[in-house]
């Protein structure tokens, strides 16, 4: 298995410039959307909470300062909260059908535009997992900056996507 | 599947939809709005070194301003009477000019009174004991006596007996000698002890005459007892006591140069300083340190919440 130096030793950005909404908007779009992708696992989902987003963040864009973090990790951190409401309310409506009804069966999960297996497999991850290999994997993320965003130091993100990235070659090498 | 296969197949993910592309899209363009973003490390770089200058220069400034020449200060006094006595005092710290001694209250011409005064005076060393010699003699020649001496090199105390017709003139004699510092006198009255003795003497007396053998002899023991302490009453009434001391004061501590006195406000004005600092160190320390433990501890707990619900959601 390839290691997570390979992720780590990903090229330095450039210095981050103050760029319009629209145009911040339009260059971080991909991201963002993959990033809510990866953790919400739902097309559709990450789709309304990426539009959420950028609602967000266009009343929140004269608070956002580039000397303090890129416009692409600003746009994730907003990302990121969004993501962690729908979960809270996500969870409070289980527990309430899980309440008054016994649980649906299993869901047919949707398509990610990934191998069955890969999907699979991200599926078994928790979010958290999903979570750190979506900001390191997938958006390249650097370490200081996926670690600010999680709330944790650079040694912790580091350790989680090594752990994270295991347990999916796991996964997909029980698959087979 | 191998981990390099995973990683691509990862890193190209499909990109964002195009309708959202659209959604996006359609959001305006923030008006631009002036902010003024506060400076707060900037600030504090300017401001701390600003404080302790303006600290050090309030002091130094303080130090000068309060360094001019002593101020002359003038003896005040104060009389206040109640049931029979009355005090009389003032107490300076020595100063450069001559103050005033206060006319010291006179005693009564026609009663019984305790009269006693204090005097503190600065000498310098080379009267000292010539001054004392002279508050001695003044003590004698006025009828009364020396009834202690207490003296060294830098110090000598007196204490006078002095009849009551001559001790306000006394006490002005002795307040020439040098500078006064503190002058006090307190009077009170004895008169009434007196009456009241000689009413029981001459209640004695008619009793002795009346009786006889043992009783007689007990009234005659009584009777002398109560003389004596008539006599002392009466003593007591006609010399006052006036206590003297002579003192040579420091001179350095006493006139410190114009630089000595500038440092000793300046640092006076500097502990001050520290002391309100430490002051609001004690007051606000422990308020502002719950906030940060607050403030962090509310932290952690909301990332520990936000970790179990994604280590939970699938």
């Amino acid at each position: 298995m390839k290691d997570v130096h390979a992720v780590e030793a990903l090229p330095m950005r450039t210095q981050p410039v103050r760029l319009t909404f629209q145009q911040a908007a339009e260059r971080h779009l991909d991201d963002v959307y993959r990033y809510l992708l990866v953790f919400t696992r739902d097309p559709s989902l990450a789709e309304d909470l990426a539009a959420e987003t950028f609602e967000r963040a266009l009343r929140a864009w004269r608070r956002f300062d580039p000397r303090r973090a890129s416009a692409r990790t600003w746009l994730c951190t907003i990302a990121r909260s969004v993501a962690l409401d729908h979960f809270r309310a996500e969870r409070r409506r289980v527990r309430r059908e899980h309440a008054v009804a016994e649980p649906a069966g299993l869901v047919e999960l949707p398509d990610l535009g990934l191998s069955p297996a890969l999907e699979r497999a991200l599926a078994s991850l928790s979010a958290a997992d999903r979570e750190v290999i979506a900001l390191r994997v997938v958006l390249e993320l650097e370490p200081e900056a996926a670690s600010r965003l999680l709330g944790c130091s650079t040694t912790a993100c580091t350790t989680r996507l090594s752990r994270a990235l295991k347990r999916l070659e796991e996964l997909m090498t029980d698959d087979e | 599947m191998t981990s390099d296969a995973i990683l691509t197949e990862l890193r190209g993910l499909r990109r964002a939809p195009d309708s959202l592309r659209e959604r996006v899209r359609t959001l305006p363009e923030p008006q631009p709005r002036f902010t003024f973003a506060f400076p707060v490390r900037r600030v504090l770089l300017v401001a701390a070194p600003a404080v302790v200058v303006l600290a050090l220069g309030g002091a130094a400034l303080h130090g000068v301003l309060s360094s001019g020449p002593p101020r002359p200060v003038v003896l005040s006094g104060v009389a206040h009477g109640s049931a029979g006595t009355a005090t009389f005092g003032a107490a300076k710290a020595p100063t450069a000019l001559q103050p005033q001694l206060l006319r010291p209250l006179a005693p009564s011409a026609t009663r019984l009174t305790r009269y006693a005064a204090t005097l503190r005076l600065d000498v310098t060393r080379d009267r000292l004991a010539q001054d004392a010699r002279l508050a001695m003699q003044l003590a004698r020649n006025a009828g009364g006596y020396v009834a202690s001496v207490d003296m060294n090199e830098t110090h000598a105390a007196l204490v006078l007996r002095i009849p009551n017709t001559k001790v306000q003139q006394a006490v002005l004699d002795l307040g020439a000698l040098g500078t006064v510092t503190a002058q006090h006198v307190r009077i009170a009255d004895l008169q009434r002890t007196a009456n009241l003795q000689e009413d029981r003497i001459a209640k004695l007396r008619t009793q002795i005459a009346a009786a006889t053998g043992a009783e007689r002899t007990r009234l005659e023991q009584l009777l002398a007892r109560l003389l004596k302490a008539h006599a002392q009453t009466v003593r007591e009434g006609s010399l006052a006591t006036v206590a003297v001391t002579f003192t040579v004061p420091q001179a350095a501590a006493a006139h410190p140069s114009r630089l000595g006195r500038t440092a000793h406000e300046a640092g006076r004005f500097l502990v001050r300083e520290l002391s309100w600092l430490l002051f609001a160190l004690i007051v606000f320390g422990p308020v502002a340190l719950v906030a940060f433990v607050a403030i962090v501890g509310v932290r952690a707990l909301r990332r520990r919440a936000e970790a179990q619900l994604l280590s939970s959601t699938q």
